[in-house]
């Protein structure tokens, strides 16, 4: 059903929205991990706490289906916290099926404003009823016709809970304020006065009320120092602490037991750190901090080119020494200035790895339920930090690799135990820094890549010759799954056979200028790992020339830089090799590679790791290491390999940034078992 | 705008105000022989002597990218995109005229500016088969001015997304 909301609220939704999202991606997380410790009151009450949020603020947003199964799922945490239900498996599915309504309607709210409508989570609604009144679950599907009349019923049983509400005030409580309580909660009083402002102005109290309100606020009172405790010890607390941290809350859940409660000091003080905390953060839209990104890349681009200029002055002769060691000072001065501003804007773009691993956990869960195989999952490293957009496109290729050491990787429980291994898989997800790169690992204690397997299959499909394969060493059998065109499924099933191949997996982590590697033993396990820049806008290159062309070939990439020696050239086949100390080197030309006129010497061989090899690739020009700020060339160009981009110098110009990954990966399967 | 609202109420006159509405201005310019124009209301801008830097591996008809103001955007010869003959161009000083698409920015490199044209709808009249040489569906269609036909370039369907 399609929901109207009015102007005046959209700011609510907006911030209920983000709210909601991270609710329920936190709950995913916890529900599995619930299913380990069943017993884990902690984990309870905070999936409890979860819920109640997002009842409130959906229910002050009206949307009533969102509120039910929200609601019900409360229920049915309540129950469990309070040791009146006992939680299976069985009852995790459709608190999980529960679980996934609320994030298609959170989901639908936000692509069509629309959320499911009553008939449609009738059945789940019913399910979830039948757990909470403790029926067996094979009952559950059966007793669909007699609930769906209360069913209809339960909306206005909902809203008038809220009416039924009553509160014991302290005495010498203003009769508005108490009035503005009943109406609207027992919440922090900034919050209610916040509320209050929000509403339409004909449905706002009097302006005498908002004053009274204000000026109980500025004596410092709280809401605990107008109405008498009640409700049981731990509801009561938890209650009030949620009601300081959430905003939007509406209504008290009134169905457990309440008894009096102590003021209890040690919290309220835990209470205010926490008010502090939240005045911390802001939240910034990401196109602003684009932007402000954008500017500081053109600041770096002009720095160098000053401490260029200034480096070029002070070689010239007949300066004042004086002014221009000053100079000097001033711009190292700046220089640092623009690193470090640079670093902080960087900063804002980071977010934690958790943003995504977090979804994991029921991945797995639903994975290794499907399949019938025992996996745990371990997740390291969920604090490591990377650019927000880096992590944005890691999320498929991520879910990809996992569904694959599930799939491929993870032995069925007996073939585990007849192996000797523990009943129990394991799949480690994890990252770290390393430098300035960000290193992700998917880890399995499965059954290894049979290298051999893997070659058959390669030339099966006609991407490698029988002789290629049998020069071919392990690790470089391993690349080949990552050539497009080939799976090792021996039949596709529908976990991992479907959506992205590892082909588009290893194009995904190159177009973000990272690697990825395999390593893998048979019958031990497979080790996927990939490396990262920490950031995508600002890299370090190495600027070079062909046929007056200049490129900027990324330093990370680049293994080392020797002069070109025609006497170290050998031609192999129909390629040519450079000779370089004890290592032999496929070689290029950089003209050969971008089809580009070759009509002079080379000079310079820059060593590009370009995978689990290194090439050779010679230029005729070499003009040192510079920092760049990287633009997209525009959708028209989006495909054009081996180009990862453009950037613009400090006279203007525009340079192209070589990707050494596509720019070799044309000739790749030639090049495979080459050398 | 300004100063033609207040005549129209002066005057009065229904038609006159129909008539201004619906006016459309378009930029003219040369390939080879041909007067072809684009809607102004496509056109970010006009710039001549750029410099533009070739892409290896592109279709021939991409002739590189230059720097408009800060951002990086492709530049398209219209001549090879419409397998024209190609002899007058100049690529070392090149006239570019960047439009909006669908693709974002993009340069496309002309002859020779002619100028500005006030046109209206009613006058635009379907593309003559095969006269001009350009695919009939990227053209708007023509206009006969006081001595020549207009071809209107119909610039949104030229740069198109499954076009790419």
């Amino acid at each position: 059903m399609k929901i109207e909301i009015p102007e005046d609220l959209k700011e609510i939704l907006d911030e209920f929205l983000v709210e909601a999202d991270e609710i329920i991606e936190q709950l995913d997380q916890d529900l599995v991990e619930l299913e380990e410790n069943p017993d884990d009151k902690e984990l309870l009450n905070k999936i409890f706490r979860g819920m109640h949020t997002l009842k409130g603020g959906a229910g002050f947003l009206n949307l009533t289906t969102i509120v039910e199964i929200a609601h019900k799922i409360e229920d049915i945490f309540n129950k469990l916290r309070n040791d009146d239900l006992k939680l299976t498996s069985e009852m995790m599915d459709i608190i999980l099926e529960g679980i996934d309504k609320l994030k298609e309607g959170i989901e639908r709210l936000k692509e069509d404003s629309e959320i499911p409508d009553e008939e449609e989570v009738q059945e789940l609604i019913q399910k979830l009823e039948a757990i909470l009144e403790g029926k067996p679950i094979e009952e559950i599907s059966s007793v669909s016709e007699e609930k769906r009349e209360t069913q209809t019923e339960k909306p206005e049983n909902i809203d008038s809970s809220k009416e039924n509400e009553e509160f014991d005030f302290v005495e010498g409580v203003d009769e508005d304020i108490k009035q503005l309580i009943l109406r609207f909660g027992a919440k922090d009083l900034a919050e209610l006065l916040e509320d209050i402002i929000l509403l339409a102005p004909d449905e706002r109290p009097p302006l005498e009320v908002i004053n009274k309100l204000e000026n109980l606020i500025e004596e410092g009172k709280d809401i605990k120092d107008l109405i008498k405790p009640k409700g049981n010890v731990e509801e009561q607390r938890e209650e009030k602490q949620e009601e300081q941290q959430q905003t939007k809350e509406q209504e008290k859940s009134p169905e457990t037991p309440k008894t009096p409660v102590k003021k209890d000091e040690p919290k309220q003080t835990e209470k205010k750190k926490k008010t502090e905390k939240k005045e911390d953060v802001i939240r910034v839209d990401v196109e602003r901090v684009e932007v402000l990104m954008n500017l500081v890349g053109e600041l770096v681009l002009d720095r160098n080119r000053i401490v260029k200029l200034a480096s070029s002055l002070s070689v010239e002769q007949g300066k004042d020494e004086s002014d221009l060691e000053e100079l000097i000072e001033a711009i190292n001065g700046m220089s640092r200035t623009v690193s470090d501003l640079q670093d902080a804007v960087m900063k804002l773009r980071m977010q934690p790895v958790k943003k995504i691993f977090s979804k994991f956990p029921r991945i797995v869960r639903d994975l290794a339920k499907k399949l019938n195989k025992k996996v745990q999952l371990v997740l390291e490293g969920e604090d490591t930090e990377i650019d927000r957009s880096i992590l944005d496109r890691l999320e498929d290729p991520l879910i990809h690799l996992v569904r694959n050491a599930i799939d491929h990787g993870i032995e069925p429980p007996e073939e585990r135990i007849k192996a000797g291994k523990p009943e129990v898989g394991t799949v480690k997800l994890g990252a770290y820094q390393e430098g300035d790169r960000i290193i992700i690992y998917i880890e399995d204690d499965g059954k290894g890549i049979d290298p051999e397997k893997v070659k058959e299959k390669a030339i099966e499909k006609g991407l490698i010759t029988p002789e290629q394969a049998s020069n071919m060493s392990d690790k470089e059998a391993y690349e080949l799954i990552f050539l497009p065109g080939f799976s090792t499924a021996e039949q596709v099933s529908d976990v991992s056979g479907r959506g992205v191949g590892m082909d588009v997996v290893a194009s995904t982590i190159h177009s973000l200028r990272g690697n990825i590697e395999i390593e893998s033993q048979l019958g031990k396990g497979t080790k996927i790992t990939m490396k990262l820049p920490l950031t995508v806008a600002i890299i370090r290159t190495l600027m070079v020339a062909v046929n007056e062309r200049i490129f900027a070939i990324p330093l990370f990439s680049v293994v080392e830089i020797v002069r070109y020696k025609p006497e170290n050239v050998k031609k192999v086949g129909h390629f040519k090799s450079l000779m370089l100390r004890d290592e032999v080197y496929l070689l290029f030309t950089l003209n050969e590679l971008f089809e580009i006129e070759d009509k002079k010497d080379k000079e310079f061989v820059v060593i590009v790791k370009v995978g689990e090899k290194n090439i050779a690739i010679a230029v005729e020009e070499l003009f040192g290491e510079e920092e760049i700020v990287i633009k997209p060339l525009g959708e028209l160009l989006e495909d054009v390999k081996g180009i990862a981009g453009a950037t613009i110098t400090g006279d203007g110009k525009v340079v192209l940034i070589v990707d050494p990954n596509s720019l070799i990966s044309d000739k790749k399967t030639q090049l495979v078992g080459v050398i | 705008m300004e100063s033609n609202n207040t005549e129209m109420q002066v005057l009065g006159i229904k038609t006159v105000e129909e008539e201004i509405i619906h006016e459309e201005r378009v930029i003219t310019f040369r390939l080879n022989e041909e007067l072809v124009g684009i809607d102004i209301n496509d056109i970010t801008k006009i710039t001549k002597d750029v410099e533009i830097t070739p892409v290896p591996k592109t279709k021939n008809y991409i002739l590189g990218v230059m720097n408009l103001r800060g951002n990086i955007i492709p530049v398209v010869s219209l001549k090879k995109m419409f397998k024209l003959e190609d002899k007058e161009q100049d690529y070392d000083h090149p006239i570019v005229i960047v439009v909006e698409t669908e693709l974002g920015q993009i340069g496309i490199t002309v002859d020779n500016i002619e100028g500005a044209v006030k046109i209206s709808p009613e006058d635009i009249q379907p593309p003559p088969m095969n006269a001009i040489g350009i695919d009939p569906e990227y053209i708007k269609g023509v206009v006969m001015l006081s001595n020549e036909l207009l071809i209107l370039l119909d610039i949104k369907k030229i740069f198109r997304k499954e076009d790419k």
